[in-house]
């Protein structure tokens, strides 16, 4: 800075103000030069003539008699209200308007006071700024449905069903979250007498969680059909997502059912533990085979696994912790709730039962979470 | 959820007494009527509410599908009368209110004893035969110029009021508020009550009904007053020395003057 004064601007406005005086009514009783200049009308045809808003937009006309009166009868005044003031010539002009509703010695109505500010400019900026918005919003939806895509195709519904085992699974997305989460379930035969089902959970959301999650997903199948077992299975995928760094720290419970033998073998890695119900309709949660989540194993810990005879009628119910999880209790009383709520909808066909577990708000209302669950029921006896 | 605090319902004068419900119309909120209304409390049960989506209704019962038609807000409007159990009442609505207690009392002719309609409009935009005052070009410039005042609200605005969310009174002392919508609301209400046409409800309405029209109302001319009253089997037309479409506001006394006569008229 030099100290100087600029000089002033010779072609811009001399004024970015103009003003007005209405009677009561609307109509125009004074309008200064810069007015006269701006609407590019005589003041013959304005003054003791013309109510202000019949030089408005029809929209803007609608906009006075709504919203701009009201507003200056209930409060005295107002400020910062657009309007677009139509010109002689037909052309219109943006404007920015603040009135002041001036009262006489009674409280009556005597005149009011309008400043007309010429918008061009911030017009045109916020118009700018309205067209950003409405990208912003249409980049949003798009991103929202490529995202629901994107993890549609990963969790293709597994209704995997067998002679003697049916299978139903449920995801519901995040409240409210634009990204995909890392939840996932899946069912698949292992081999012509092993069915295996997994739930899990990678940790963090987002296009990185969810393909970590698929690819978690897809080595636990692969790695599972060579028939190792869940302990085994789990063991591998340990050594698997070393490769994969989103996944470490992922948990899940894998579990297999022998559909010979109708025995249940299952493994969780920090996952929230499997509800049996049986058939009776009583419910248990499964302690068993409870190890630390993937990747974060320690040495001399080796993975365990559990065991469970299973009758016709009996249900196994895998889940995320989505559907339980609240931060107002520990964890054992959420898990103590699922198994009350698998129970409570043991008498549901399977589908109406996953349908009711999910609905059920174990958690907040607002569900932050994803949520994942897994039911598979117990049709028929075992073979021989 | 509580119908009452749904529709911000409020009630003043002797319940015990026969009901005016009064019904503000695209723009504002239930405080539009608090010129008029309390004149009545001395004789009337007087009921006040918002739409939903204005005021301080619960937003989050705005329903785009339930609230895409008049007859969303008519239901809300006969599910108030039920939940305050209300009998022989007479409706008062102003601008696009009117026609929705037309729908009500359509859907319903038990709901109402009368209906007091303050300048309304069956049909905003123009049809062959039919002069309503606007094309459909000039409502679209309408929703223009609500997104324009919009922006420049919400900017102005969204910090003191996200600053306050646990103290909403404050909310109320707020520059404009009394006028203050979501914009998808008011967007979705402004579609509703411009581009609607009700002109066939008109006949069917059975009540005694009083029109109101002021003087140079530039969103519901003369022409579009006397075409309801006309249509309306048993009709009174009033015509205010009045100007302007918000005589409620404008000139209180003398809107409350005509309900007054109308209501005696009813007996």
């Amino acid at each position: 800075m030099t100290g100087s004064a600029e000089p002033a601007d010779a072609t811009g406005p001399t004024t970015q103000w103009a003003q007005l005086v209405l009677a009561p009514d609307g109509t125009i009783t004074a309008a200064d030069d810069a007015f006269l200049h701006w609407s590019g009308r005589e003041a013959a045809e304005l003054v003791g003539v013309a109510p202000f808003s019949s030089l408005l937009s029809a929209g803007g006309r609608i906009y006075h008699e709504t919203h701009f009166l009201p507003l200056l009868l209930m409060q005295g005044e107002v400020r910062d209200v657009a309007f677009d003031v139509v010109r002689a010539d037909g052309t219109t002009l943006a404007v920015l308007v603040h009135a002041t509703l001036r009262r006489g010695p009674a409280g009556e109505p005597e005149r009011i006071d309008v400043s007309v500010l010429d918008a061009t400019v911030r017009r045109s900026y916020e118009r700018e700024l309205q067209r950003a918005r409405r990208d912003a919003e249409a980049a949003e939806q798009q991103l929202r449905r490529i995202a629901e895509t994107f993890q549609r195709s990963l969790l293709e519904r597994a209704e995997l069903t067998t002679d003697v085992v049916a299978v139903e699974t449920r995801y519901r997305p995040a409240v409210d979250e634009l990204e995909v989460g890392g939840d996932w379930h899946d069912a698949f035969p292992v081999d012509d007498r092993t069915l295996g089902a997994s739930v899990g959970d990678v940790v963090g959301k987002g296009i990185d969680a969810a393909c970590a999650m698929g690819q978690v997903r897809s080595a636990m199948r692969a790695l599972a059909r060579t028939g190792s077992g869940p302990s085994a299975v789990l063991h591998e995928v340990d050594r698997f997502v070393r490769t994969v760094p989103s996944a470490f720290a992922s948990t899940t419970v894998y579990a297999e059912v022998d559909l010979v033998t109708l025995e249940l073998r299952y493994a969780a890695a920090g996952h929230p533990p499997p509800v049996l119900v049986h058939a009776d309709g009583t419910a248990e949660l499964l302690w068993g085979g409870r190890s630390t989540p993937i990747g974060a194993t320690l040495p001399g810990l080796d993975r365990t696994e559990g065991r469970a005879p299973l009758q016709p009628g009996d249900r196994v119910l895998l889940y995320t912790d989505g559907l339980c999880e609240r931060h107002d209790r520990t964890p054992d009383e959420g898990f103590d709730l699922v198994a009350e709520a698998a129970a409570r909808v043991h008498g549901l066909p399977l589908g109406q039962a996953a349908d009711q577990l999910m609905a059920t708000r174990l958690t907040y209302d607002d569900v932050r979470d994803d949520t994942c669950l897994l039911l598979l029921e117990v049709r028929r006896p075992a073979a021989g | 959820m509580d119908v009452r605090d749904r529709n911000r319902v409020t009630e003043d004068g002797s319940s015990s007494a026969p009901a005016l419900v009064f019904a503000h119309g695209f723009g504002c909120d239930q405080r539009m009527w608090r010129l008029v209304a309390p004149a009545f409390e001395d004789r009337y049960r007087v009921v006040t509410f918002d739409h939903v989506g204005f005021g301080r209704s619960d937003l989050s019962a705005f329903d785009p599908e339930r609230h895409g038609s008049l007859q969303g807000y008519a239901d809300d409007l006969l599910e108030v009368v039920d939940a305050l159990d209300l009998h022989d009442a007479v409706f008062v609505g102003h601008s696009v209110a009117a026609m929705i207690g037309v729908r009500a009392a359509v859907t319903d002719p038990g709901a109402f004893r009368a209906l007091a309609l303050v300048c309304p409009s069956p049909r905003y935009i123009d049809a062959p035969g039919y002069t309503g005052g606007f094309t459909e070009a000039e409502i679209d410039g309408l929703l223009d110029q609500l997104d324009a005042n919009y922006l420049g609200w919400s900017a102005a605005m969204a910090p003191v009021i996200m600053g306050n969310a646990d103290r909403p009174e404050l909310g109320d002392e707020l520059t404009n508020s009394f006028c203050r919508t979501d914009p998808r609301i008011a967007e979705a209400f402004a579609r509703v009550t411009f581009l609607s046409d009700s002109r066939a409800d008109l006949p069917l309405v059975e009540q005694p009904s009083l029109v109101i029209q002021t003087t140079n109302d530039a969103i519901a001319p003369e022409a579009v007053g006397r075409y309801v009253a006309d249509h309306l089997p048993q009709s009174t037309f009033t015509r205010l020395a009045a100007t302007g479409h918000c005589p409620n506001l404008s000139a209180p006394a003398e809107t409350t003057d005509a309900l007054e006569a109308f209501l005696a008229s009813l007996g």
